[in-house]
């Protein structure tokens, strides 16, 4: 039916006897400034079945030719030079829209957020391409044409009868996407003409095309329905939380932790520190799942999937919701570690013993700060802390250690963040503000073509920080995303001279660790370029899908979302975020500041 | 009256931190008012209230004084000297305004740090290049030392304690990036 009504509104270009090759290139060429560029914005495939990419990539490139047409067109009127427009492309331009419909509407049963973007992009060089029809008709060249569609209707109608009962045969046969793309093919054909023939022909047309197309249309749509559901649940299988199974795994390593200093997870035999380790990696994986099994049941299809929230998030949290569920694994799991450390140190009697399981612990606690929350180092430091109350020398050594050091870290941390208050950079926060427009996040509501070019303009001259910055290779790393913004940090750069200089304030040597978590957290997220903050000039803004970003997150993005959150609680195909790309001009450490 | 003082203490210790704690009777306002009451049934809290003024008194030699030239002579709420061994030979000298560990509620507000071969019962004669922050008020601009130039602190013996003073030293203003040539003053209470 969605087809006969796309056919009958379609009044359009004829050029079927001639080849189906277009320049253009010289289209593109000629396609100036009759309005301002598109954004070069788009949504990727989720990509779950195999159907998706190739269709999202027949829409880019439909897309780009027919915008580009329908811009030189427009161009062309401006200067009244519509008798000089080729009307052979006309109507080709056309047949790419039409088929770029199509094509969304097959995306939108496929459950792909891309889906939504090409069907507004569709509709709206559609609407333009028929704005214009009735003043190329009036050309002598589009008088011209209109007969020679006429012809060509007749001349070919035998052929595409025949090519039309194929189309039937197949989808009798059971072949539906056969004949769906049989059909296409026709249509590629038919609609670079049918805008320039009479009403009556016109139906006679669309009659034909309805006849075949009600063979398949209904049920192809609920078989890609179904294969959506499919894969989408298949896919939320294969990323399991498995919460139930770590909870329980974490019970069982504290139990063998205090008996005997050592556990079994898995197939290795690990002891205090390194089964803190196992957890927490153990734990950033449930948490990544549950934001990508978050994003996939909800954009997927929600209760119409094969797998429940209760099964994705199991029993042993008693959660009522996706956030409740990352909220309580996270108060598991700071319990599961306190009372992992409690148990080790308990049996540790001897001084030297301890110490080295203490500084293990150090290490460990100082790489994981910055992904867990506050409470959750806290309750940690409350179990180590029983080691200062013990006689000997280790409490001593490290409660000195703690006078020595605590002041400088904190003096430190204002010096950072005194410096970066003079750097003068918007906030990620403020920035997205500006460039959240209604139509375009948190919810798509118009095609991402259409996103302003004024605020794409201003983004490049903006500069701007953003907070809790991880970094994943040398050159690129990512900001926790807060309130439907990110950032990606572009660009190579060095901390080694603050590093140095962090570890001589800190006492820390070969030889001389740090003694305490809050001395470990500095050195480590400094080696490894854990940021509080980095700012510079925006290099792009894009909108992203947030079904693309979230259920495909991957696992070196395991910090992207707070580990006690989901990223949202309720995502559709419409959801959206902003990203800023950053070039960095100035990165703040914790406890240091650096000018790039 | 008694309680007026307390709540007088009360609020004194908050603001100069747990070093206050021995003088949770009284303070030195509640017993100036005390002191002016002639009533009949004072005569028991007179003597309190004497009690209360030497606490006081001797609070303010326990918290010590301080000042630097930052934007201008800056006179800070209290000078705390330490001394922490790290190692055999190695320890480390502090100066700060406020007698919490990594922590500071009142504004204006310093710490000051070196590492030298000393004791706090060697301390007087010494001089320790060391690095010093400070600050006017919460979440505004943090003075330093310049980069790579340490101010040059020396101590000297004194009545109540120990003495510091440095002068001629740069101090960087973090958010102006400007430097002022730096004195600074310190009457330091000992910190255990």
């Amino acid at each position: 039916m969605r087809l006969t009504q796309l056919i009958r509104s379609r009044r359009f270009n004829p050029a079927a006897h001639l080849p189906t090759a277009f320049i253009f290139l010289a289209t593109v060429l000629l396609a100036t400034s009759a309005r301002s560029q598109t954004s070069s914005m788009s949504l990727p495939a989720v990509g779950l079945g195999p159907d998706a990419k190739p269709i999202v990539t027949r829409c880019q490139s439909n897309w780009a030719k027919s915008f580009a047409y329908a811009n030189m067109v427009a161009t062309a009127d401006q200067e009244n030079r519509l008798a000089d427009v080729d009307l052979k492309d006309y109507g080709n331009s056309f047949a790419m829209v039409s088929q770029m419909f199509r094509d969304s509407q097959r995306l939108l049963d496929l459950r792909e957020p891309a889906g939504v973007d090409y069907e507004y992009r569709a509709k709206r060089i559609q609407r333009e391409l028929k704005g214009i029809a009735n003043k190329l008709k009036s050309t002598p060249n589009g008088s011209t044409y209109s007969q020679k569609a006429e012809q060509y209707k007749n001349s070919s109608a035998k052929k595409r009868q025949k090519a039309l009962q194929r189309v039937i045969a197949i989808a009798q046969k059971g072949e539906l996407k056969k004949a769906e793309a049989e059909l296409d093919e026709i249509l590629r054909d038919v609609d670079a003409y049918v805008i320039w023939l009479n009403p009556t022909s016109t139906k006679q047309i669309i009659d034909e095309v309805n006849q075949a197309s009600s063979k398949f249309t209904v049920q192809l749509k609920e078989q890609r329905e179904a294969e959506a559901i499919e894969s989408y649940s298949k896919a939320i299988n294969a990323s399991l939380p498995n919460i139930d199974s770590l909870l329980a795994m974490a019970e069982k390593a504290i139990t063998e932790i205090g008996s005997s200093g050592s556990a079994t997870i898995g197939r290795k035999t690990v002891n205090g520190p390194q089964t803190l380790q196992e957890l927490f990696v153990a734990w950033q994986n449930a948490q990544t799942n549950l934001n990508r099994c978050c994003t996939l049941f909800q954009i997927g299809g929600g209760s119409k999937l094969s797998v429940t929230p209760q099964e994705i998030i199991g029993s042993s949290l008693a959660a009522t919701n996706w956030n409740d569920a990352a909220s309580k694994l996270s108060q598991k799991m700071s319990e599961a570690f306190a009372k992992l450390i409690a148990a080790d140190l308990k049996r540790l009697t001897n001084d030297e013993a301890a110490k080295g399981i203490y500084l293990r612990y150090l290490s460990t606690l100082g790489a994981m700060k910055h992904c867990v929350s506050n409470a959750t180092i806290e309750a940690c430091e409350r179990e180590l802390a029983a080691l200062e109350n013990r006689p000997g020398a280790l409490a001593t050594s490290i409660k000195n250690y703690k006078q020595a050091t605590s002041d400088t870290l904190l003096w430190r941390k204002r010096s950072a963040a005194s410096s970066a208050r003079r750097a003068g950079t918007n906030s990620l926060q403020m920035a997205a503000e500006k460039f959240k427009d209604s139509s375009f996040v948190p919810s798509l509501q118009k095609g991402l073509d259409t996103y302003p070019n004024e605020l794409l303009g201003t983004a490049q001259e903006m500069t701007v920080h953003a907070n809790n910055i991880q970094s994943i290779t040398a050159s690129a790393g990512y900001s926790v995303y807060d309130e439907n913004a990110w950032a990606t940090i572009i660009g190579e750069f060095s901390v080694e001279q603050e590093l140095n200089e962090l570890r001589s304030d800190l006492f820390v040597g070969a030889g001389s660790p740090p003694l305490s978590v809050a001395a470990a957290t500095s050195v480590l997220s400094a080696k490894r370029k854990h940021l509080m903050a980095a700012g510079g000039p925006v290099q792009s803004v894009q909108v992203e899908s947030a079904g693309a970003r979230f259920s495909k997150l991957p696992a070196n993005m395991s910090s992207f979302v707070p580990l006690d959150k989901v990223h949202s609680g309720d995502s559709n195909l419409r959801s959206t975020l902003l990203r800023f790309n950053i070039k960095p001009s100035w990165v703040q450490h914790e406890h240091f500041f650096k000018k790039l | 009256m008694v309680a007026k003082a307390k709540d007088s203490a009360t609020e004194f210790k908050d603001k100069s931190g747990d070093v206050l704690k021995k003088a949770k009777d009284g303070a030195s306002d509640a017993a100036g008012q005390l002191k002016d009451k002639t009533s009949d049934a004072l005569s028991s809290a007179k003597e309190k209230a004497s009690n209360i003024t030497q606490s006081a008194g001797n609070l303010m030699s326990m918290n010590g004084s301080a000042e630097i030239t930052l934007d201008k002579p800056t006179k800070f709420p209290a000078s705390h000297v330490r001394v922490v061994s790290l190692a055999p030979g190695k320890s480390v000298v502090q100066l700060k305004s406020y007698p919490e560990d990594g922590e500071s509620t009142t504004f204006p507000a310093f710490f000051i740090q070196g590492t030298a071969d000393v004791s706090l019962e060697s301390l007087a004669g010494k001089t320790v290049p060391c690095k010093l922050f400070a600050q006017t008020k919460a979440d505004g601009a943090v003075w330093q030392n310049v980069p790579g130039e340490m101010i040059q602190v020396k101590f000297s013996a004194s009545e109540n304690g120990v003495s510091a003073m440095f002068a001629g030293a740069n101090l960087l203003n973090l958010e102006t990036n400007t430097t002022t040539n730096s004195t600074g003053t310190f009457e330091c209470a000992e910190l255990k």
